[in-house]
């Protein structure tokens, strides 16, 4: 059974889903017809999922080049009486926020759901911003499902919620929710009509007026004020179990909440939001009365615990609060079974029932070396900061002298050794920003900004023209990969065809750098470490902006199209086990075994690289990777 | 049954992803409930990658609790013994791959791979239920070097009862896509010699 098969299976059927297959299908079911998205770890696979069966149910399923244009697509179609989606990780929303906080006063003709997949760990996200806050600073209705099953279900109901209220609703996951796989039970396709209508409506669409936009407002706080009985009638909020101690909870706390109570076999009630914004008073007033303490068990920030001091402080309620400080429940990384376990000792008053452990505290014998994640073996990156490092060491410069501005993408695991190339990653596109603004405030030696293809022209671009056009001193190289590799290998506007089989006209980075105004443009191969070092060499000190564009396709997408070179041989005639081809290039596929370098043939890809670095030129090359030269598809 | 967890520490690549996705779909048909939950980093070859499979009549949380493991499947030493220490009890079933992989702190020469009787020693003091194998060896010899998730897979089906093997095999042929056919006869395979299998490739 394909995952096609098990998303389009038939209603009733139960199927292994993860929660972004899951949440895809609810939006299958409920027959949205534009989605639109930009991949970013835990939300990628909801767009993956959905753009290959995108012809056969109907929709328009794309990436688009930042969340700020994916949500603005989205909002234009639903406006225009289209059901929509948008996809985002949590930095994603402050990309897309421009637009996402006026669409509040705009309103939609037809639903339209927001998906902000936030990362508490932060497993893969350079912050663990909480964005239930963006709700209320959106002032838009959020959604936040506990599971695979509800990821799916509530889909639906958001849609409705949408369409009653005329507002966009943020559904708010986090990655246990998107990236847990479960049992599910697939629903029901509706079948919603829709119809493309442009509305003129100027008090509506144009925020140029003030009084316009305070009348907005107004409507907006009507709309919202009519939330939480919307909500009730599609049954979201629920309360569960009986007593006077009370937990309140919401999103994917609630798994271990509910665990918890049946391994200690307590009594508790449990109160679950699931529209956490407008905050659900109403609902909590109701089913509160018989609480006479209460424990709050959220992730991240005190979000439901603030809301809730503030509730029982407005209605004087004779309520034991129990909250982050008092149950020790931490406001950093995510939560799991053994934290709440922890806390549910101390509010129940508990002693410690946990499994014999003795065995394992004897343990301690072995350091266990850390495993940070390396760039593949056949990692274009590796030659570009290879080549790089060397170009500014042969410069006359030390290491430590010439900054790398780093930015998001598989680049940036170039912080390992042994390159340990970048200095920051800040946020999407900020490299080049970041090296402006160390030029201009002073540092005289060279600033090198480095960015991915896709990085490029998410948010890459503006800072590129302010360079050009403030005329600074400084080198861009843009790693191109030809693939968004690091959600997993998603198009980039270099394709002729995206992942939903449509042709599409490809966006070259270097017709866009040279439309810029930059001047010196040069493309080079990240396999052939020479011509990367002097490429950078002659653009390091020239004046002005320089571009350096390095294109190879990534390994792994290339592996994948059935494209690698045969391993080199290592002639142990010339080799003096120096390791230097294990050291500079840090390549999993090159290891030393007991004193001697090995090449592990399964996972080498036939770069080369190693026997570049080679000073006794000890390799026996079995291919030419510098013949071939990888296309976009 | 109540529940049986599983957590899989493993490698980006080796196929821990899809073991876990394998023992679900085998859990599901035999008519569990499933949770199966993971923790990557953000590359996608060489990090660490541990999934926890959870099983049983009602199960809610994806992550396993401190503890509370029922076996732990490790497709490299060194995860298997990081897992070990977090996941594992005394009654735990380890089954672990003896073939290291390197990390780019050892490649470059910063830290020292431990030697692998003493990752096994541990793993022994933490759990006298250890079965170790070279799986990746077994796969390669079988024509297969990217299948040592089956090989342990098949090793953890022959030593426990809560799913029959028919179950395992759906699960493959809906997860493995490429070698579907190799892979199944390479799971009937070790089922049938489990013993003499882990015996011949104890090191």
């Amino acid at each position: 059974m394909s995952l096609a098969e098990r998303v389009l299976a038939e209603p009733g059927k139960r199927v292994l889903l993860m929660g972004n297959e899951a949440i895809a299908r609810g939006v299958i079911e409920s027959n949205v017809k534009v989605a639109s998205g930009y991949p970013g770890t835990p939300s990628s696979e909801i767009i993956m999922t959905l753009a290959p069966l995108s012809k056969k149910v109907g929709m328009y399923a794309e990436w688009a080049t930042n969340e700020k244009v994916a949500f603005e697509i989205a909002l234009g179609a639903a406006m225009s009486g289209i059901r929509s989606l948008a996809t985002m990780k949590a930095p994603g929303y402050n990309v897309a926020s421009d637009s996402i906080v006026s669409a509040a006063y705009t309103g939609v003709n037809k639903g339209l759901v927001i998906v902000i997949a936030d990362d508490p760990g932060p497993h893969t996200t350079q912050t663990e911003q909480d964005n239930r806050w963006a709700a209320k600073l959106a002032k838009l209705p959020m959604i936040e499902p506990s599971n695979v099953q509800e990821a799916l279900d509530y889909v639906k109901k958001a849609y409705v919620l949408s369409e009653r209220l005329q507002l966009p609703i943020i559904y708010r996951t986090t990655t246990r929710v998107n990236h847990t796989v479960s049992d599910v039970v697939v629903g029901e396709f509706v079948n919603e009509e829709q119809e493309v209508f442009v509305e003129y409506n100027p008090e509506r669409y144009i925020r140029a007026s003030m009084s316009w936009n305070r009348r907005r407002h107004e409507w907006l706080l009507e709309q919202l004020s009519k939330a939480e009985k919307y909500a009730s009638e599609l049954d979201l909020n629920r309360i569960e179990g009986k007593g006077e101690d009370c937990i309140l909870t919401s999103g994917v706390s609630y798994t271990y909440v509910k665990e918890n109570l049946k391994r200690l076999q307590i009594d508790a009630s449990i109160i679950k939001l699931e529209l956490t914004y407008p905050w659900p008073e109403k609902f909590l007033l109701d089913n509160i009365t018989k609480c006479r303490r209460i424990l709050v068990v959220e992730e991240l920030d005190p979000y439901l615990e603030e809301h809730l001091r503030q509730t029982a402080q407005r209605h004087r309620l004779e309520l034991e609060i129990w909250g982050k400080n008092e149950a020790g429940i931490p406001l950093v990384g995510e939560l799991n079974p053994t934290i709440v376990y922890n806390a549910f000792l101390k509010f129940f008053n508990l002693n410690s029932t946990i499994k014999n452990n003795s065995q394992k505290s004897r343990a301690n014998k072995v350091r266990l070396p850390q495993r940070p994640p390396p760039m593949c073996p056949g990692c274009p990156h590796r030659g570009s900061y290879m080549g790089l490092l060397k170009a500014i060491q042969k410069s006359g410069y030390r290491k430590r002298e010439v900054p790398i501005m780093g930015d998001i993408g598989c680049y940036a695991l170039s912080l390992e050794p042994p390159l340990e190339a970048i200095w920051t990653e800040h946020a999407m596109g900020a490299s080049i920003g970041l090296a402006l603004g160390i030029k201009i405030a002073g540092y005289d030696k060279p600033v090198v900004a480095t960015i991915g293809d896709s990085t490029f022209f998410h948010a890459g671009m503006p800072a590129l023209v302010e360079a050009v056009n403030k005329n600074v001193d400084l080198l861009v190289m843009i790693l191109d990969n030809i693939s968004i590799a690091m959600t997993g290998h998603q198009s980039t506007p270099e394709f002729t065809i995206t992942e939903s089989g449509r042709k599409v006209k490809p966006v070259k980075i270097e017709d866009v750098v040279r439309g810029m105004g930059v001047e010196y443009v040069r493309i080079v191969d990240p396999f052939n470490l020479e011509e990367v070092v002097e490429a950078v060499k002659d653009a390091l000190n020239k004046p002005g902006v320089k571009v350096i564009i390095a294109r190879r396709e990534c390994a792994l997408q290339a592996w994948r199209r059935g494209i690698s070179y045969k391993p080199p041989v290592i002639d142990r005639s010339k080799c003096t086990d120096c390791m230097a081809c294990v050291r500079a290039t840090g390549c999993p596929a090159i290891i030393d075994a007991g004193g001697k370098p090995l090449v592990i043939e399964e996972q080498c890809y036939g770069c080369n690289l190693c026997a570049q670095v080679c000073p006794f030129d000890a390799f026996i090359l079995r291919d030419n990777p510098l013949l071939k030269v990888d296309g976009h598809e | 049954m109540n529940e049986y967890n599983i957590v899989i520490a493993s490698v980006g690549g080796q196929g821990g992803l899809t073991l876990s996705r394998i023992i679900g779909q085998a859990a599901l048909l035999k008519g569990y409930h499933v949770r199966i939950g993971e923790t990557l980093g953000m590359s996608q070859r060489g990090g660490i990658v541990q999934s926890y499979v959870r099983i049983g009549d009602t199960v809610e949380s994806p992550i396993v609790g401190e503890g509370e493991a029922n076996a732990i499947l490790g497709l490299e030493p060194v995860e298997a013994l990081r897992a070990a220490k977090r996941y594992a009890n005394d009654d735990t079933l380890i089954i672990v791959n003896t073939e290291p992989i390197h990390t780019i702190t050892t490649i470059a020469g910063r830290e020292k791979y431990p030697p692998l009787l003493d990752i096994l020693d541990e793993l022994r003091t933490i759990s006298r239920n250890m079965i170790a194998l070279n799986a990746t060896e077994y796969a390669k010899n079988k024509g297969l070097p990217y299948s040592t998730n089956v090989v342990v897979l098949a090793v953890f089906a022959s030593k426990t009862s809560i799913i029959e093997p028919e179950y395992y095999i759906e699960g493959i042929k809906t997860f493995v896509r490429r070698l579907t056919k190799e892979n199944i006869e390479l799971f009937n395979n070790v089922l049938r010699n489990v013993n003499k299998i882990i015996t011949m490739f104890s090191q």
